[in-house]
């Protein structure tokens, strides 16, 4: 038996390309004492992990050549010689792109057991995972958005702004998206229930995002920055908030591209508040997460979408359509099946 | 207003008019101007860029506030020798309505030229940030830009009674002897100054915890380097003082990274928190404990030339014409 596992080629460019990465095959690590030996189930493809390769993303030094790409996987455990692990325990784990992974149970490897009884095992990297918990936190510890407030989320349809909706709306918000295609719209309204999306690649759509958010915007939970943001704003009411979680639309943007500057203005004129959200500050705060989604999921006011690849060697072209925005949902690679 | 043009002003672009001092009509009185307020706002406002201020045109009396003083009433709420701060214009004389009032004055709060400075809309911007929107602990290290202006100086002030470590940024080293020596802040920056990013880190080795952002992006995005996480940022510069051509812009990363919060600060939304506010400033100011710092120029006539100064940042404190006298 191998390892096979996708390693960086070279550093993308602008948009990455499935030639900035190779599939090489390579030996299972043996497991020594105090170490325990992983087979990765799914992988988790997420926007972050452009930065990361870059060494733009906090937390994660830039790649080279040869070094396996960043990810966290839904795994299980094969084999053990570590004391707080045994075989057939589930995980996250900072595993990276490949089928094995030995690991000490160091810190940086970030592993969380999860109970398979609770949820799909793949929701663990979705919305009951580390995106979920962004949306929770954005939405319940910053924002607290009020009852009967108008509540809008960019990349309405991916795991962080999905559940950041769903959230909203169980606090009694009206809840708005934004996402890229009729598609993704169709799964924020029909499947994740909101109150509306708007396709912002219509002409007009800063125009049905004012008829839909008849009261004006109180909260906008930021994935996506850029100009995007400009026009938000101007729909904010006075002293609405901004949630600064993510910036997918600037991630791709070349080494020394410039960032999208916003002029200062208009969040003077309207008093806003923007609140820089980063989910490793909630990681304590995981049970009383999944406290209170849990039950969501179950009641059915918690969903998920997923978009799914199968085989580790098609992470590549999956990552590569999830920067391009091609994706519908939570972009994951299935690596072998949840049962050896 | 003599002419509009692009670019900084010029004393090309005003010219002095003379005429009889009007007449008030019913519901109408008709003030002295004693002290005119100049402001970086009046530049935009001229052009119509400012919200409420449509565009002048040759002939035009300037935009612009001033402590006045009521010479003849028909308003029954107003009476001859009131004091007041209003919308007076760049004139000697003005006949307005109650709508021109901006603020009444009680002469016994402090001097009548602090009505248009720390004790007017400049103190109050101060109050709004300090004890509303980012009331510092004690002990936090506070940063304030336009450290020597009448609104700057007022926040580090404030914060430093509030227990802050105060840091102050300005342009010049006599704009840093003020705030240093008058205002009585830890430290100023001169950002004119080579190696002022290195100097500013000495004088905040615990890092930032709170940023009064007077004059917009390019300095915030480098000082958002030494925040410490959940720092938090006023944004105070008037909207129209910014200004996305002219500036790069705020990037919301490095500010996800710290996770900031900014919050937008208008002051028009403590208003009423006025009369409390003038309560605490003036009997700080008179145990000496809140200073000002006043630029003069005397006479209407100066006032171009006072207000150029201004624009290329060369006043040192609030800029102010005297016109008139105080009494009288």
């Amino acid at each position: 038996m191998h390892n096979i596992q996708v390693q960086l080629a070279k550093q993308p460019d602008g948009n990455p390309k499935a030639s900035d990465f190779q599939v090489v095959k390579t030996d299972i690590p043996k497991v020594a004492d105090g170490q325990f030996l992983a087979r990765n189930i799914y992988l988790s493809l997420d926007p972050y992990m452009r930065g990361a390769i870059a060494g733009r993303h906090m937390g994660h030094q830039r790649l080279n050549q040869g070094d396996v790409i960043y990810g966290r996987c839904v795994a299980e455990v094969m084999e053990s010689k570590h004391k707080d692990y045994k075989a057939g325990d589930y995980m996250v784990l900072e595993a990276g792109w490949q089928q094995f992974y030995v690991s000490g149970g160091e810190a940086a490897d970030e592993i969380r057991k999860i109970d398979a009884s609770i949820a799909p095992l793949s929701a663990n990297i979705g919305a009951l995972g580390m995106p979920g918990l962004t949306g929770w936190a954005g939405v319940e510890k910053l924002a607290n958005p009020a009852l009967g407030s108008t509540f809008v989320v960019s990349a309405a349809a991916g795991p962080v702004g999905g559940t950041a909706g769903q959230i909203a709306k169980a606090k009694g918000c009206r809840a708005v998206g934004i996402a890229g295609s009729d598609e993704k719209c169709r799964i924020v309204v029909n499947e994740y229930g909101f109150d509306a999306c708007v396709n912002y690649k219509n002409k007009n759509w800063a125009d049905e995002l004012k008829a839909a958010c008849s009261n004006g915007v109180d909260t906008y939970f930021d994935n996506v920055g850029g100009p995007m943001l400009d026009t938000i704003t101007q729909q904010l009411n006075l002293y609405g908030k901004i949630i600064m979680c993510g910036l997918v639309s600037q991630y791709n943007r070349a080494t020394d591209g410039a960032f999208h500057g916003h002029n200062m203005g208009p969040f003077v004129g309207k008093r806003a508040q923007l609140l820089g959200l980063v989910v490793y500050d909630y990681y304590a705060k995981m049970n009383e997460f999944m406290k209170a989604a849990v039950p969501l999921v179950n009641a059915g006011k918690l969903k998920f979408h997923e978009d799914r690849a199968e085989g580790i060697e098609k992470a590549p072209d999956h990552f590569v359509k999830l920067m391009n925005g091609q994706n519908n949902g939570k972009a994951l690679v299935i690596i072998a099946p949840e049962k050896a | 207003m003599r002419r509009q043009r692009d670019g900084l002003p010029d004393a090309g672009d005003f010219q002095m008019g003379d005429g009889p001092v009007p007449e008030p009509g019913d519901g109408e009185f008709l003030v002295r101007t004693i002290y005119l307020s100049l402001d970086p706002y009046i530049r935009k406002a001229i052009r119509g860029d400012h919200p409420g201020h449509a565009v002048l045109s040759a002939g035009d009396v300037i935009y612009g506030r001033a402590v006045a003083r009521v010479v003849k009433s028909r308003h029954a709420d107003l009476k001859q020798g009131d004091y007041m701060v209003a919308e007076t214009g760049w004139q000697s004389y003005a006949v307005l309505t109650p709508k021109k009032i901006v603020q009444r004055i009680d002469p016994a709060m402090g001097p009548l030229s602090t009505a248009i400075g720390v004790l007017g809309m400049p103190g109050l911007t101060a109050w709004g940030s300090v004890a509303h929107l980012a009331p510092p602990k004690v002990g936090d290290t506070y940063v304030v830009s336009a450290a020597a202006g009448p609104v700057g100086g007022t926040v580090g002030q404030l914060a430093k009674i509030a227990g802050a470590r105060v840091v102050g940024i300005a342009g010049g080293k006599e704009k840093c002897d003020v705030a240093l020596r008058t205002y009585g802040f830890d430290a100023c920056i001169d950002y004119k100054k080579d190696g002022w990013e290195q100097a500013l880190q000495l004088a905040c080795p615990n890092g930032i915890d709170i940023y009064h952002d007077n004059v917009g992006a390019p300095l915030l995005m480098k000082l958002v380097a030494y925040f410490n996480l959940y720092a938090k940022v006023v944004m105070c510069g008037r909207p129209g003082d910014y200004h996305s051509g002219e500036f790069g812009g705020l990037s919301p990363g490095p500010f996800i990274g710290k996770r900031a919060q900014l919050r937008g600060l208008v002051v028009y939304d403590y208003e009423k928190d006025l009369p409390r506010y003038l309560r605490v400033a003036s009997t700080l100011l008179r145990e000496g404990r809140l200073r000002f710092k006043e630029d003069h120029a005397d006479g209407i006539e100066d006032t171009p030339g006072h207000f150029l100064k201004l624009m290329r940042g060369e006043n040192v404190g609030k800029a102010i014409v005297a016109v008139g006298p105080e009494k009288g």
